[in-house]
């Protein structure tokens, strides 16, 4: 009797763990807003297993032999096996994202792989930039004695964008690594002049700066985790 | 003779075209801390945006399935020293869109920062304004280069000098 109790009891609780499942989720929560995406979410699959971060209360639950992670600001996202995949369908056109605050830091280095904040590069609409250098830091500013921003913290950038790339495109369908677009800064009265690439990091939902040779790495994010 | 005047007159008024104002959905956040300076840039900012023949304040609730809203966040903090007696505060705005270039929240949580200081509080109002105009254009015409290149200049820098 007890034994047939029991059994039944891990029925149940294997029948409840169907039906904690994603199935179905990412098509109800689009067009949602984060209170009403994160309420679907727990009406499904209960209170978080988990709260994580800080600054932003983000939950995580254990589901479907993954984790799903609802992060207020950067919308939901679930991670199985190594992938990521966010659960918003969003809509970032390239040219709207190329704008903006890109975060600089230091190449990472050994032997903890740090890597140090540098400062901040702002490219504003108007074809200008601007870059403020955080010289907090020796560490990293021992690498950064050829660093063009660093030289040159104001002049402008023109834009040009990859042969199959247009302002349009979104960044959604552009795979890790691909070339987005050429920049090339110019500074205000030396005329010195860089050219970096911007690349295309989807997994990360941002855009990155390459080129060499590249003492620092730098990027941003898209504009749009929830539409 | 007057009433019939009067009433042409009021038919012209009515039929006359009406300059496009783009709403604004403004959304704040005053800290305490930030002293008397902040409710006073905020009202500045809402009296400028009211006198504003370009732009007019609207509410929303929820994001707009059509159309672009222009949406202004503004936060005022205390960030140094003690702001209710030395009168000037830090000013965050976020200047973004809701819609199809959408948001809710972009990927850095302001994008221009500035002081605000007692007594200046409207100039402060009217550069945020002109700046926010900028960066408006620049967002909604993203895919032109020419149309982009014919926007307005920014007029604030991203942060105070010397503040990074």
């Amino acid at each position: 009797m007890s034994r047939s109790i029991l059994l039944m009891a891990a029925l149940i609780a294997r029948g409840t763990a169907w039906c904690q499942s994603l199935d179905g989720l990412e098509a109800e929560i689009q067009g949602k807003q984060p209170n009403e995406v994160r309420e679907l979410i727990i009406r499904r699959l209960g209170p978080p297993a988990r709260i994580l971060g800080s600054g932003f209360r983000i939950e995580a639950w254990d589901v479907d032999g993954g984790v799903l992670i609802f992060h207020p600001a950067s919308g939901p996202s679930f991670e199985k096996g190594g992938k990521l995949v966010w659960l918003m369908h969003t809509v970032n056109p390239a040219g709207l994202c190329l704008y903006g605050h890109y975060e600089m830091t230091a190449r990472p280095e050994p032997p903890y792989s740090m890597k140090y904040y540098l400062g901040d590069l702002y490219m504003a609409w108007d074809s200008s930039y601007i870059f403020s250098f955080n010289p907090a830091r020796t560490e990293g500013r021992k690498s950064q004695a050829d660093n063009f921003f660093v030289l040159h913290p104001r002049g402008r950038v023109e834009v040009r964008y990859a042969s199959d790339v247009t302002a349009e495109t979104r960044l959604e369908d552009l795979p890790d690594g691909t070339l987005v677009a050429t920049l090339t800064f110019v500074a205000g009265p030396s005329r010195s002049a860089k050219v970096y690439q911007i690349l295309a990091d989807h997994t990360g939902r941002m855009l990155r700066f390459a080129g060499e040779p590249m003492p620092f790495e730098m990027n941003k994010g898209w504009v749009n985790c929830w539409r | 003779m007057t009433r019939s005047l009067g009433l042409v007159c009021a038919l012209l008024a009515a039929c006359a075209p009406q300059a496009h104002r783009q709403r604004v959905y403004l959304t704040d956040e005053i800290f305490d801390n930030a002293g008397p300076v902040g409710p006073e840039f905020l009202a500045a900012l809402k009296r400028e945006l009211a006198r504003s023949s370009a732009y007019e304040l609207t509410s929303i609730r929820g994001v707009p399935q059509q159309g672009i809203l222009f949406h202004l966040n503004i936060v005022v903090n205390c960030q140094f020293g003690d702001c209710e007696r030395d009168g000037k505060a830090m000013a965050f705005a976020d200047i973004g869109t809701l819609g199809r270039a959408a948001w809710p929240l972009p990927d850095r949580w302001y994008w221009k920062m500035f002081v605000v200081r007692h007594g200046h509080v409207d100039q402060a109002a009217r550069t945020l304004l002109a700046d926010a105009a900028a960066v408006w254009c620049g967002m909604s015409h993203y895919n032109s280069a020419t149309a982009m290149a014919a926007c307005p200049k920014e007029l604030l820098p991203p942060w105070p000098p010397g503040f990074l």
